[in-house]
């Protein structure tokens, strides 16, 4: 059984992640990582300001997904929530 | 810190919120006593009669995996992964359960609560929050102190139950025998956290509005956040600072934002809320021994406009007929139990 992933968001999400950890553990983790990595992919356009594409129409290149999932960069840190608190 | 959870004070267990054979309702969470406080016909077609509606089970859908998510990410670090770890497990079990989760993207509430917008909020939520000041609190048996579902009881019950009262110099006090059936208090704390040395509940909240000023004035005075400041007093063995609003504003086009609020609840504020409590319970008790639950007309626009606005709006007749015609009946295990464990 290969654990290659499939090219498009909505592949993805359609693929069964409990028949897919009972088949694999590597390609559920693999799984996982994908989605998380589109997410971020779509948070980081949208704070350039690019129009979040809807999800209909959204196209994840295999090689996109690839290279999110094995060049995962650490989420970045915004500032300390001690400082984004206060009294109402 | 030198607190304890009273696992006493924590629920198990589901049974009906009702006195057998009533209607009257003994058992209270935010959510009924919010309905009651803002309209009893609300209250009666919710609680008493069960009515619900598919858009609205879009809401409690998005809400319940938002906080069951969260709550996975905190036990893994709480039991201590990795920031990487704890969110790809959570993240993980979060996929699962929502698989087959696909609400209609064209309605209000899908084109903003759907399996995308939710796991793109998550990730933003974990990403905002990787070094995060507000720590889980630990509980005495080392598990973390998140999704504490509460029950605790007054000194006094519904008058069909023996709960008799008596007042003395306006002050209210439980008169004669113990009554079969106090009045519970219920609820769910979603994280009791540590921040700057002291002990705070922080409660979850999604919004599609501005997280600005307006949006966090709703907390104070707020019904909700009132019985969590008084909870977490009864739940933790400490003094309880007050009560973290941690705010996720859902965006489509823009990145989700996030923002933190702290409300606070004097001795004083909290006896208050307590004593008026004593008068809205008196009042529930009596809509429902007289079988009628008026409407509260000047509620009817309030929170973007309530659900039942278009029902109530029709000739007292023909009501029966929209209600069916735009809601479903829940059985009775569906319906919204503040005795049930989350």
């Amino acid at each position: 059984m290969s654990d290659e992933l499939p090219s498009t968001i909505d592949e993805l999400m359609a693929i069964d992640p409990l028949e897919l950890s009972k088949r694999s553990e590597a390609a559920y983790e693999k799984y996982i990582t994908a989605v998380i990595a589109y997410h971020r992919n779509q948070r980081a356009a949208r704070e350039a300001g690019t129009k979040a594409k809807s999800k209909t129409t959204t196209h994840v290149t295999n090689e996109a997904l690839k290279s999110l999932v094995n060049k995962l960069k650490p989420a970045a840190v915004k500032s300390p929530v001690g400082t984004g608190i206060r009294r109402i | 810190m030198d607190a304890q959870i009273d696992e006493s004070k924590l629920t198990t267990g589901v049974l009906s919120p009702f006195l057998p054979g009533t209607r009257i309702q003994y058992a209270w969470d935010s959510t009924s006593l919010g309905m009651l406080k803002t309209c009893p016909r609300l209250y009666q077609y919710v609680m008493i009669e069960g009515w619900g509606s598919r858009e609205e089970s879009v809401h409690l859908r998005f809400g319940i995996e938002y906080h069951k998510t969260i709550e996975d990410y905190d036990k893994a670090k709480a039991a201590g992964a990795k920031h990487t770890r704890a969110m790809n497990e959570a993240i993980g079990k979060c996929l699962i359960r929502i698989w087959d989760w696909d609400p209609d993207t064209d309605t209000p509430a899908g084109k903003y609560k759907n399996q995308n917008t939710l796991l793109s909020l998550l990730v933003d939520y974990f990403d905002t929050f990787i070094s995060d000041a507000a720590e889980t609190y630990i509980k005495a048996d080392g598990t973390a102190a998140v999704e504490l579902s509460f029950r605790f009881e007054l000194d006094w019950g519904p008058q069909a139950a023996g709960g008799e009262l008596e007042y003395v110099d306006g002050q209210a006090v439980a008169e004669g025998p113990t009554p079969a059936q106090s009045y519970l208090l219920c609820g769910h704390l979603d994280r009791v956290v540590t921040f700057n040395d002291s002990l705070f509940v922080m409660d979850h909240k999604t919004s599609k509005t501005t997280l600005g000023d307006y949006f966090f004035d709703q907390f104070h005075p707020n019904n909700q956040m009132t019985l969590y400041a008084l909870a977490g007093k009864m739940v933790i063995h400490a003094p309880l600072a007050g009560v973290i609003i941690d705010a996720a504003q859902i965006l489509l086009e823009k990145p989700n934002a996030f923002k933190r609020g702290m409300t606070y609840r004097t001795k004083e504020q909290l006896d208050e809320w307590l004593a008026d409590l004593e008068y809205w319970l008196r009042q529930a008790e009596a809509y429902a021994t007289a079988g009628h639950w008026p409407m509260n007309d000047t509620a009817c626009d309030k929170f973007g406009g309530c659900r039942f606005r278009e029902v109530c709006s029709k000739s007292p007749q023909v009501r029966k007929i929209y209600l069916k015609s735009n809601f479903d009946q829940l059985p009775m295990e569906e319906r919204w139990n503040p005795l049930k464990e989350r």
